[in-house]
């Protein structure tokens, strides 16, 4: 029996991993001066990529994408202060300009203006705090959702008290999903929030989610819309008590026809 | 942009390029073919858990490696799952009960109904190995199964199903040599 009729045998083994490692060791060894042995290995991987799909289709628990994410988060390394500082002061004027994209935010995101004290901890602690995870989450959809969005991000414009503020809403006329980032907003009173409404076409208004800002009135917030973007007419800010209002009944700061 | 249309290939660049919302794109795209794999693998849902956990970590640390040229990033991802978790069976030795679930991967094809592209995509690739598989003698594909699913060794088939080592070996080649040309031909 030459080697090639003895190895023969043993390739359906081989290449369903199932052969022992002397035998795997002859083989490795046989196939670079082997082009007809080679050949047939070829032949069989296709049905071995097939395979795994044999498996009866299980969906898995849907908390496992956070410790997958959580564990595959770039480690945040703390941008120099300086720099950083640069970057958050020139940020407002940056965000106004043209030129804006989401990938420049998430660049900013990356220099961890946002989020690296989150993703600090994380690291840390190994994704063991489901809050937190869900939190990183919510970032992440965020940065998706914004990045991926089709068109151009709508423009809110400022209402008289909130003159110097800025936003856009990001999100496809077809989805649920929208993401909001809004800049210059006056800093919050405590026990205060501020929330969106999508307005529809009878002028009824569904709450959007609640935010907060930071002390430089930067904040964002993930939508997620009973109703795709494109059935709304409007889209409005307003200040209200911390959990929200059932309607509208603040001060207006942001807002813009869709 | 609409994420999902982008290939695996374009996904997996992205990945290269250190941006790691990738991840989760792929993540969403073949959570459920690895777990799945792991799971009729392992008999264990924690374990399952676990394997894809670090089957999407070594990708993510190892996606440099990835060459496309060199084929689909579905069957390198799913080549790494299986190591994986064959690895974690002979590690606990562990054995699923013989038969368990077998007939049942035989018999479902999920309806997927209207569903993403890649679910698709994978339902029709679930269809082709489940009807191939179908198409050959019950004993080769036992053998396959055994291989694939178990982790066997050809002289472990033989000792478990008490068959010569020479019977086995022949079951598994003839039983391949069918897979594939029932494979090859066009889908109906
Ligand atoms: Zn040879």
């Amino acid at each position: 029996m030459s080697i090639c009729d003895e190895l023969q045998e043993l390739y359906p083994a081989y290449v369903l991993d199932g052969v022992e490692d002397a035998d795997r060791a002859r083989i490795e060894q046989h196939l670079p001066h082997c082009a007809n042995c080679t050949r047939i290995v070829a032949d069989y991987r296709p049905i071995v990529d097939l395979l795994p799909f044999a498996a009866t289709p299980v969906e898995p628990p849907a908390d496992l994408k956070y410790r997958v994410l959580a564990a595959t988060m770039p480690k945040a390394r703390p941008a120099p202060a300086s720099f950083a500082a640069r970057v958050s002061t020139g940020f407002s004027n940056f965000f106004r300009a043209p030129a804006f994209s989401a990938v420049a935010l998430l660049l900013i995101v990356a220099l961890g203006i946002w989020n690296l004290s989150l993703q600090n901890q994380i690291t840390q602690q190994a994704a063991s705090n489901q809050q937190m995870l869900t939190e990183l989450m919510r970032q992440r959809d965020f940065l998706m959702t914004m990045s991926y969005a089709s068109g151009q991000p709508r423009q809110l414009q400022p209402t008289q008290v909130a003159s110097r503020a800025v936003g856009r809403l990001y999100g496809s006329p077809d989805e649920t999903t929208l993401a909001l980032i809004a800049l210059d907003l006056p800093t919050l009173p405590a026990g205060k929030v501020y929330q969106v409404w999508l307005i529809d076409a009878n002028g009824d208004r569904t709450s959007g989610g609640t935010f907060k800002v930071d002390d430089q009135g930067r904040g964002w917030l993930l939508i997620r819309a009973p109703k795709p973007l494109g059935s709304y007419q409007g889209v409005g800010i307003t200040e209200e008590p911390e959990g929200g209002s059932p309607a509208p009944t603040g001060a207006k700061m942001l807002g813009t026809n869709l | 942009m609409d994420y999902s249309a982008l290939t695996d290939e374009e996904i997996i660049a992205r990945l290269k390029n250190g941006e790691s919302w990738a991840m989760s794109v792929l993540y969403d795209r073949y959570a459920r073919l690895v777990f799945s794999l792991a799971l009729k693998i392992l008999n264990d849902r924690g374990a399952a858990e676990e394997t894809v956990q670090e089957v999407f970590v070594k990708v993510w640390k190892r996606c440099r490696e990835y060459d496309a040229r060199r084929g689909k990033f579905s069957s390198w991802l799913t080549g790494i799952a299986h190591n994986h978790a064959i690895d974690e069976l002979r590690r606990r030795r562990v054995r699923p009960s013989a038969s368990e679930g077998d007939d049942d991967a035989m018999d479902t094809v999920l309806d997927e109904g209207p569903a993403p592209l890649d679910l698709a995509v994978q339902s029709l690739e679930r269809r082709r190995i489940v009807d191939a598989l179908r198409g050959i003698p019950q004993e080769q594909r036992r053998a396959i199964e055994m291989a694939y699913f178990e982790g066997l060794t050809q002289q472990e088939i033989s000792d478990r199903l008490g068959q010569p080592l020479g019977t086995i070996k022949t079951r598994m080649r003839l039983g391949m040599q069918k897979l594939k040309t029932l494979l090859e031909e066009p889908a109906t």
